[in-house]
């Protein structure tokens, strides 16, 4: 019966470890997090997962801070994103082709604070949304 | 001879096309949102932006559309409305987390506590420019909580614009202490 009671154990955690894969997998990488202070999460496919230096970022990722915590991001295109304490993010959209074609980068900001370096991409390309209006990079 | 010149006058051309693509510069954004909720008053919640680089513009919810220009200051307050400034300093009173430190301290003297301070120094920042009261909102803001946006709001009325009573672009100034 214990046996019975392991095995079961055992395929439900493996089920929960493939099932984690497959949401990360779904959605494209985007970038990582280049240093990271404190307290950072990241959601993504309803999977939470502890952001550290140097983990993957995805599309559609929330990314919460904590109080006193900061995170820099760095994306495909080199977009560097710093993100400040208590905030929560949302990376909308990440289109980059480093062949040149156009693309597109949107960030949702639900609260927080941040600063926003734009990348190799057409600065048109880069949009910022808040719950106020939407700031679009022009030059 | 003629030709000579020409070739030369070619080459710096393309010298100085090369140059200025290379030196096509980043634009750089600085920005704070504090969504309004309940238990915060519209003052005490809104948009901040700075263009430190580059230009960019914002279209408010209702369709009002804003050019910023680098060192531009857009605000929206929690009731719509948009004002510019010009700001010199930062308005983000943390740093970057390879820098390690925790804060910047290019928000003014209290720019320090409001790196630990998190929302609570962004509000202050919000409210007060940012100039010389943002960080101490910060500070205020650890010492009532840290969890929530409206524990930032704690941070405002704590120390922060109290403290400072600088200018305040979304209009009201708070002035007064008011958290426990």
């Amino acid at each position: 019966m214990p046996k019975h009671l392991w095995a079961s154990v055992g395929a439900l955690a493996m089920l929960f470890t493939v099932q984690s894969t497959v949401s990360l997998a779904q959605t494209p990488k985007i970038g990582g997090a280049t240093a990271v202070k404190n307290q950072v999460r990241g959601n993504v496919g309803g999977t939470t997962q502890r952001i550290l230096k140097g983990s993957n970022v995805y599309s559609d990722e929330v990314v919460h801070t904590s109080a006193a915590s900061v995170a820099d991001l760095k994306f495909l295109d080199d977009t560097t994103l710093t993100v400040g304490p208590i905030s929560e993010i949302r990376l909308d959209k990440f289109v980059y082709d480093p062949s040149g074609s156009a693309g597109s980068v949107v960030i949702n900001v639900t609260r927080g604070a941040f600063r926003f370096v734009t990348g190799k991409q057409d600065p048109k390309a880069y949009q910022i949304k808040t719950p106020y209006g939407t700031l679009g990079i022009r030059g | 001879m003629a030709y000579k010149h020409k070739w030369t006058i070619l080459f710096v051309s393309a010298a100085l096309l090369a140059l200025q693509s290379t030196v096509s510069m980043a634009a750089v954004v600085e920005m704070v949102v504090i969504p309004c909720t309940p238990q915060l008053r519209p003052d005490e919640c809104g948009l901040k932006i700075k263009v430190v680089q580059g230009t960019a513009t914002f279209t408010t919810t209702t369709g009002q559309t804003v050019t910023v220009s680098a060192g531009t200051v857009v605000t929206v307050s929690g009731t719509g409305i948009v004002s510019q400034s010009a700001q010199s300093g930062s308005i983000l009173n943390f740093a970057s987390a390879a820098t390690g430190s925790e804060a910047t301290g290019s928000i003014g003297n209290a720019g320090a506590a409001g790196g630990a301070g998190g929302v609570g120094g962004q509000t202050a920042a919000l409210q007060g420019g940012g100039e010389s009261n943002g960080g101490g909102g910060g500070s205020s803001g650890v010492a009532t909580g840290s969890t929530s946006v409206s524990t930032g709001g704690g941070g405002l009325t704590g120390g922060g614009v109290g403290a400072g009573g600088g200018p305040t672009p979304l209009g009201t100034g708070v002035t007064s202490s008011t958290s426990p």
